[in-house]
């Protein structure tokens, strides 16, 4: 009797615990990872620019996202000298950068705030050049440095790009997340109070949303900027919200805790697009999953092992079971949107009988265990590394290969691959930019160690030779055709056996309008409308 | 009285020198593990500062994010208390009657009934059961959370740690909102808590009861006439209560595990979640503050309900004198 | 008991023959006692008769459901999982681990823990209050605390698991058994063994032993229910069981991102996990009354 007056109890409370007027004007995103920082210049894991692109920062230049054009943001208009090196942006005036707790501006954006958000990147005697050890992943952090050769202050609004030679990217590359604008006079004060690593991590910007806190717990608070130039949300108050778990994002977005989340568990799609109040926005992306071969090994040492290796995986099965519809089959290491991607006529032939007779022809030896390593937690471009896993100990099973799988997390997952003792690892690669580059450095490079992408321990003089040669080359039909090169000769040698490209997924509550996702600079809420459904 | 407190103190403190030993040996295992700095002093003299430490409230700092572990512990350790508290009163609600009835209708269908319920509640897992609710807003749609401590529209400042307490004291800005807010998500964890505090509530409470009944007072009752109820209202009860809280009391540490086990289900920010969120990123250190946290209350509160026993029940004042 | 078979003479039945023949005639702890023959049976000897191997992948049958909802196969009678894995052996299989560990812990710490507790009853002085100190403090740190520290330190895997939910449940078990020991130390006949003169081990074997069989049966009971859950809380946990290892609480885990697609490979774990905890807490406690009912 108790039990039923309390659950009677229950029900009727349930109605009503949540304050309307709170909720109306309160967007919750819920993601799968915490951002590493706090400003895209340093961080380029999408979970940051999810976190911070759109929200905190503007650029000067974005892409509209319906035309594909360049449309001004911060600059008003720019012109191009005639000899086409020299950009001269004008910047918008009363443009006013957030007001925190931390910081209060005393003056509007101008030209020495875009001098400093890129010289920080460019030159190497600047104050915060090497702040929050930016010089570790030198490379990726410094597009402009073949770029450009100086930026000028002309005056208080205008700014001049002085470009080494010709290049019709530098448009694009002001557009990318990494080319956002910071506040000068706050860097200045973080430095008077001796923690200038708190530019990235207590961000200062000129975007639609201010931040507010961030606690490990995983909650990220923004509150609307209400100077901001254009801004059209009726959201007040943003939060990001971490749970590793897509099912707790799944029933969080179902029992409205949360109006948007990142990543629904791939299993739950199907449920998800049936569902009326949620609406499935999904983008194709350059992120891949990958089976890499350690080529250091001895019995992985034959290029033709691999390829026999590649022909007993049934890739169908593992897009079914493991990514249901969230993912794209591949046979290649570029995805379709690419265009560096050497179109392929003949595809991957699942074939296991021939692939044991290629072993059988190869004197491969089967009574050997072959282990395949992999991360204990998901990831983005793997919902489930142990059911992938499994899939191929079947496959290798059914060819007469014996598989040990070792599923490993953090510091002890580094250090196994640091030693390189493992035959196969399950991994993939999150690409930030969209450029061949940015994924074939990583994976294919004799600098890129384990750690950091090229967990085949691949390194061929040829291919170093061609990666360095595009990087620089300013005729773009000769950088195509060096990447032709590079995925025919990878294509043969195969380090690496590309299992598929992963959509980027969110679902978004009906009553969320004009969320914009953008695969490469992250989710976009400022113009983000609340609307009451009831 | 004096003696007798100083015998529990001297237990209190033998007792928590071997917690800080254990603590001591695992933060020695896990440092060690965690390639830090080994110093090169003997263990003894390690072990001396490690407690110098500890009495001055330094259980030493996350390898991960640098902050002072036994505070965020103790922030953490509140609101799993929380839980087990309102695991505690919705589960006397339901199992101290139904405890009572099944004493009073020994070896009836009555009797049968309740402790068939009580075993189910036993039989149960408790991370299975919280993890069915997580299916509950999939069936019902938004009907209770099953997830977080207090929704994130809310943002209460930690002062005690006992957000219960804490939303009450943002009235200002939230109204009680933040406080339904909080008890709305309290109450399936707790529900799914309570129902092995139940089993072991309604087990007590008949046998207590049974006790009482067969006890010569009430005997001596019915002899004088009075009628059933006079005399299960009047003295059966309050004689059949108090036994069961030392009972209680020996079930803490189960009733703390579990908790630790609910949190990880509905993902509440306890110690339990704390630890084992803790534990997969590879922040070891942890572990040792966990333990002196969570046993050095459950050992402080044993005997305070111990004193407290012996303070409000004249049956057990005979351990006062009585060295044994 | 009257059996007339021409002498018309009553047998003398032992004790224990006595309480069994009590046992008997309640039905259902006698059901509850087979259900748990069969269970063990099973679970020993699944890999011989359950229909498919738990590991045997099959991609044309992924997550069916039970064949009693609409598309269900006969083939799977409890479904298959998201590789096509039968769930019903994977079950049977989960089984073993669970079951089979419990029932090993149980009979380790009994065994152990009630020599312990003994001993910790017969002892006075300062061995005794050492042992009483240092039970005091391990009772202070909870069963998951305790289990959680030793696998940090040696590891996730199976066998740590059993032995860090035994080094945890032991001294509960030592608590409740000395208690029990206790309690029966203070009756009367027990001063009267006393002096006779009877030794320690004579003591404890004909006069304590006997006569605690009732409290021994609801500690062992609880004993037993502690491990299983404790078993599969750490599989679900993931300190427990490693994959490719089918226990049932690691099953649990790794069907939770599939529990609104296919409800049931969630459900069942749990349910098998109730029903054997179910089940032998009905036939302990069939067993308690039947010595109960003797002793009268």
């Amino acid at each position: 009797m108790r039990l039923i007056c309390l659950l009677f109890f229950i029900t009727t409370l349930s109605g009503c615990y949540q304050n309307k007027a709170l909720t109306q004007n309160t967007l919750i995103y819920c993601t799968e990872s915490l951002p590493t920082s706090f400003n895209p210049q340093i961080s380029h894991d999408i979970a940051s620019l999810d976190a911070t692109t759109h929200q905190i920062y503007s650029r000067l230049v974005t892409i509209d996202s319906k035309t594909n054009k360049f449309i001004p943001d911060l600059a008003e208009s720019w012109q191009r000298s005639d000899d086409k090196l020299r950009y001269r942006f004008t910047l918008r005036s009363n443009i006013s950068f957030h007001q925190t707790d931390f910081f209060k501006p005393t003056r509007f954006l101008n030209a020495d705030d875009v001098l400093f958000s890129f010289n920080r990147m460019l030159d190497y005697q600047h104050p915060y050049h090497m702040v929050n050890n930016q010089a570790e992943n030198y490379f990726y952090n410094h597009p402009f440095t073949n770029l450009l050769s100086e930026i000028n202050k002309i005056d208080d609004h205008t700014v001049e790009f002085v470009l080494v030679k010709p290049d019709v990217t530098l448009l694009a590359n002001l557009a990318a997340h990494y080319a956002v604008i910071h506040s000068q006079e706050y860097a200045n004060q973080l430095i008077q109070q001796g923690q200038p690593e708190n530019l990235d991590f207590q961000p200062i910007g000129t975007g639609p949303f201010k931040f507010k806190s961030f606690d490990s717990n995983g909650t990220i608070r923004y509150k609307k900027h209400a100077l901001y130039w254009q801004s059209m949300t009726n959201i007040q108050n943003l939060i990001y919200f971490t749970n590793p778990s897509a099912t707790k994002r799944y029933t969080k977005l179902l029992s409205g805790e949360c109006d948007a989340i990142s990543y629904p568990a791939a299993s739950q799609l199907e449920t998800l697009s049936k569902n009326k109040n949620i609406t499935l926005n999904s983008k194709s992306t350059e992120n891949i999953a990958l089976w890499a071969f350690n080529t250091k090994r001895d019995i992985l040492k034959n290029y033709q092992v691999r390829q026999a290796l590649s022909q007993a995986i049934d890739k169908k099965t593992i897009l079914q079971a493991v990514y249901f519809q969230s993912a794209i089959q591949t046979d290649t290491l570029l995805s379709k949107q690419s265009w560096a991607l050497k179109p392929r006529f003949e595809n991957d032939q699942y074939d296991p009988d021939k692939a044991r007779q290629n072993l059988t022809l190869l004197n491969y030896d089967f009574s050997k265990t072959l282990t395949i390593l992999l991360p204990d937690s998901s990831d983005v471009f793997n919902p489930n590394f142990h059911k992938t896993a499994e899939l191929i100990q079947a496959n290798l099973g059914d060819i007469g290969i014996k598989t040990d799988i070792i599923n490993l997390s953090g510091a002890a997952l580094k250090a196994r691959l640091r030693s390189g003792d493992y035959d196969t690892y399950l991994t993939g690669i999150n690409v930030h930019i969209n450029d061949p580059d940015s994924i074939f450095r990583p994976l294919l490079s004799c600098n890129s160690t384990a750690e950091t992408g090229n967990s085949s321990h691949w390194c061929s003089p040829k291919i170093q030779v061609l990666l360095d040669q595009s990087l620089t080359e300013s005729n773009f039909a000769q950088r195509i055709k060096n990447y032709y090169q590079i995925q025919d000769e990878i294509y043969k040698q195969r380090p690496y056996l590309p299992i598929a490209h992963v959509l980027r997924l969110d679902a978004i509550s009906k009553s969320i309008l004009n969320v914009e996702v953008n695969p490469l600079t992250g989710i976009n809420f400022q113009n983000a409308i609340k609307q009451d459904l009831n | 009285m004096l003696s007798f407190l100083l015998r529990r103190l001297n237990l209190l403190l033998i007792t928590a020198l071997i917690l800080t030993i254990i603590a001591f040996a695992v933060d020695r295992i896990v440092s060690v593990n965690a390639d830090a700095v080994v110093s090169h002093n003997g263990y003894i003299s390690q072990y001396f500062s490690y407690l110098w430490n500890i009495l001055n409230g330094n259980l030493g700092h996350s390898s991960v994010d640098n902050q002072a572990l036994l505070d965020r512990g103790l922030i953490f350790f509140a609101s799993t208390l929380e839980l087990c508290f309102t695991a505690l009163i919705f589960s006397s609600i339901i199992a101290i009657p139904l405890g009572l009835l099944a004493g009073l209708f020994r070896n009836t269908r009555l009797d049968y009934g309740i402790m068939t319920i009580a075993i189910i509640g036993l039989a149960l897992p408790v991370f299975w059961v919280g993890v069915m609710a997580v299916l509950l807003p999939s069936v019902w749609g938004q009907v209770l959370p099953v997830d977080g401590n207090l929704s994130l529209i809310y943002e209460v400042p930690v002062v005690t740690g006992f957000l219960l307490i804490d939303t009450l004291m943002v009235t200002e800005q939230y109204e009680l909102f933040a406080f339904i807010d909080r008890v709305a998500h309290l109450i399936l964890p707790a529900l799914v808590l309570s129902f092995f505090l139940i089993t072991e509530i309604v087990r007590l409470t008949r046998h207590s009861m049974t006790m009482v009944m067969r006890s010569n007072y009430i005997q001596a009752a019915y002899a004088k006439g009075f009628s059933r109820t006079k005399i299960v209202f009047a003295h059966a009860l309050k004689n059949a209560l108090p036994p069961i809280i030392p009972q209680l009391r020996l079930q803490l540490s189960t009733i703390i595990s579990f908790a630790m086990t609910i949190e990880i289900v509905f993902n509440l920010n306890g110690i339990g979640k704390w630890l084992f969120i803790s534990l997969k990123t590879g922040d070891y250190l942890v572990l040792p503050a966990g333990i002196l946290i969570i046993s050095g209350f459950i050992l402080s509160f044993s005997i305070f309900i111990e004193i407290l026993m012996v303070i409000i029940s004249p049956l057990r004042r005979g351990s006062l004198y009585a060295d044994k | 008991m009257l059996i007339n078979n021409g002498f018309n003479e009553d047998k003398i039945q032992s004790p224990l023959g006595y309480i069994w023949s009590i046992f008997k005639t309640k039905t259902i702890a006698v059901v509850a006692m087979w259900l748990i023959i069969v269970l063990i049976i099973v679970s020993l000897f699944a890999p011989w008769f359950v229909p498919h191997s738990p590991l045997a992948q099959n991609p044309e049958s992924m997550l069916l459901p039970p064949y009693w909802v609409e598309g269900g196969d006969i083939n799977h009678i409890l479904g298959t999982d998201d590789l096509g894995r039968d769930s019903l052996s994977r079950l049977f299989h989960g089984l073993q681990l669970t079951l089979g560990g419990a029932l090993l812990i149980t009979l380790l710490v009994g065994i152990i823990g009630m020599l312990i507790g003994a001993a910790a009853a017969l002892t006075k002085g300062v061995k005794a209050s050492v042992l009483h100190h240092l039970l005091d403090a391990l009772l202070a740190i909870p069963t998951l605390l305790s289990a959680l520290i030793l696998i940090t330190i040696f590891g996730p895997s199976y066998t740590n698991c059993l032995i860090a939910i035994s080094l945890s449940l032991l001294p509960q078990f030592i608590r409740s058994s000395f208690l029990a020991i206790e309690q029966e130390l203070s009756k009367q006949y027990i001063v009267a063994i006393q002096l006779d003169g009877a030794t320690k081990t004579r003591l404890f074997r004909y006069g304590i032993l006997p006569n605690i069989l009732e409290p021994t049966i609801t500690i062992i009971n609880r004993l037993f229910t502690m491990a299983i859950i404790e078993i599969a809380t750490l599989g679900f946990l993931g300190f427990g069981a490693q994959l490719p290892q089918t226990e049932l609480g690691s099953i649990i885990a790794s069907s939770m991102e599939l529990i609104y697609l296919s409800p049931w490979l969630v459900t069942f774990p749990g349910i098998a996990i109730f029903t054997v905890i179910i089940i032998v807490n009905v036939l302990s406690e069939g067993l308690r009354h039947a010595v109960l009912e003797g002793e009268e």
